[in-house]
């Protein structure tokens, strides 16, 4: 009988102990599901709740268009064309959102309405799965683009200097290396930042298709790729620089940051 | 008479004073003056060296202009959007790890 309690009382503290875990378990997934309302939440703290992160999700998306508009404005290299499509891609999502917001905002007590306005904030406005990474990574291309032409101008003026210096009777082969690989290095950026923005330039909206979005990330993921390489060129580059300047003892005011800079990816 | 033979001498003097103070001034504002003009040209021969030495830098300096300086100033620009490039980058990875759409 004292066994029988034992063993019985072992299995309910079994079971116990297995529907805690099984539950634990699936708390993330219940989370994933139920981020938007709380469950036995009432109607009206359940329509507040999804008006709340409704407008913080809308407003977190308006910011990040207004920070990647003011960088597109302030772009150098790309064509007026795009810059201008770019721009109104932004303004129409920024408009669209707002009008979303407002909307939702004054959405009254219809739950199911308000779920589906809610959700489309996140289907039918891709705004960090295309619009964004899409932007930067055009302003990155830009920023490459003014980069080497930085880069050239510079190239010139320390060919210059390595032609100088080599007839004046200093051993130049040291710093003529690093020239030659330093304009090797601004090309091929140029040529990585180009395909970059070609890459990306004619992304739609996948507008709720599955493929155009899985297709859409390839693309953006393969630009990003080639704008790492081109930074890391331009990385290789800045250190031919500073390799040509000690070659030929000239001394600058950058000098001190270059390191940092040319470690940068 | 000899009161006023005294008086004149006395008189005298203070002329003679008078004028040597004059002339001591004046000596002294003159000399002052010529070495003002002498050390002007010491200062232009100083900056002229100054100049010729920073010159000596700016081998093959033309139209292009090659010199220290604008070297300087092309890698701090070149550092200052290598930075930016770097922000630009961070932004565009931080929305492409974004688990939101």
């Amino acid at each position: 009988m004292k066994y029988t309690q034992k063993i019985t009382a072992g299995i309910i503290s079994f079971g116990a102990i297995a529907a805690l875990v099984a539950g634990f378990g699936a708390l993330p997934a219940f989370a994933q599901t139920s981020s938007k309302v709380k469950t036995g939440a009432t109607p009206a703290s359940q329509v507040q709740e999804i008006i709340t992160k409704s407008d913080s999700a809308i407003s977190a998306r308006i910011d990040a268009l207004n920070a990647l508009s003011a960088r597109i404005n302030g772009a150098q290299n790309i064509s007026p064309a795009e810059k201008a499509s770019l721009s109104s891609d932004i303004t129409t999502n920024e408009s669209g959102l707002t009008s979303l917001k407002a909307t939702i905002d004054a959405g009254g007590t219809n739950l199911t309405s308000l779920r589906t306005e809610s959700k489309s904030v996140f289907g039918n406005y891709r705004i960090y799965a295309l619009v964004i990474p899409q932007g930067w990574i055009t302003a990155s291309s830009d920023r490459v683009q003014t980069i080497v032409g930085l880069m050239n101008t510079l190239s010139a003026k320390l060919q210059t200097r390595i032609t100088a210096a080599g007839a004046a009777g200093t051993n130049v082969s040291a710093a003529q290396a690093s020239m030659t690989d330093m304009n090797a290095k601004v090309a091929d950026a140029q040529s990585q930042a180009q395909a970059a923005e070609a890459g990306v330039a004619n992304l739609v909206p996948d507008k709720g298709n599955a493929t155009i979005a899985a297709s859409n990330k390839v693309q953006l993921v393969a630009a990003r790729a080639k704008i790492k390489v081109a930074t890391a060129d331009l990385a290789a580059a800045r250190k031919d620089v500073q390799s040509i300047l000690g070659d030929l003892k000239i001394v600058t005011d950058s000098s001190a940051t270059a390191s940092a800079t040319a470690s940068a990816q | 008479m000899e009161t006023n033979s005294n008086s004149s001498s006395r008189t005298l003097w203070v002329i003679i004073g008078i004028i040597v103070v004059i002339i001591v001034i004046w000596l002294i504002i003159r000399g002052t003056s010529h070495s003002n003009v002498a050390a002007t040209p010491v200062d232009t021969g100083t900056s002229q060296a100054a100049s010729a030495g920073a010159g000596t830098n700016q081998v093959g300096a033309s139209a292009n202009d090659s010199s220290n300086a604008s070297i300087s100033q092309d890698t701090s620009n070149i550092d200052t959007q290598l930075n930016g490039l770097n922000s630009d980058n961070a932004s565009a990875d931080q929305s492409l790890n974004s688990k939101s759409q």
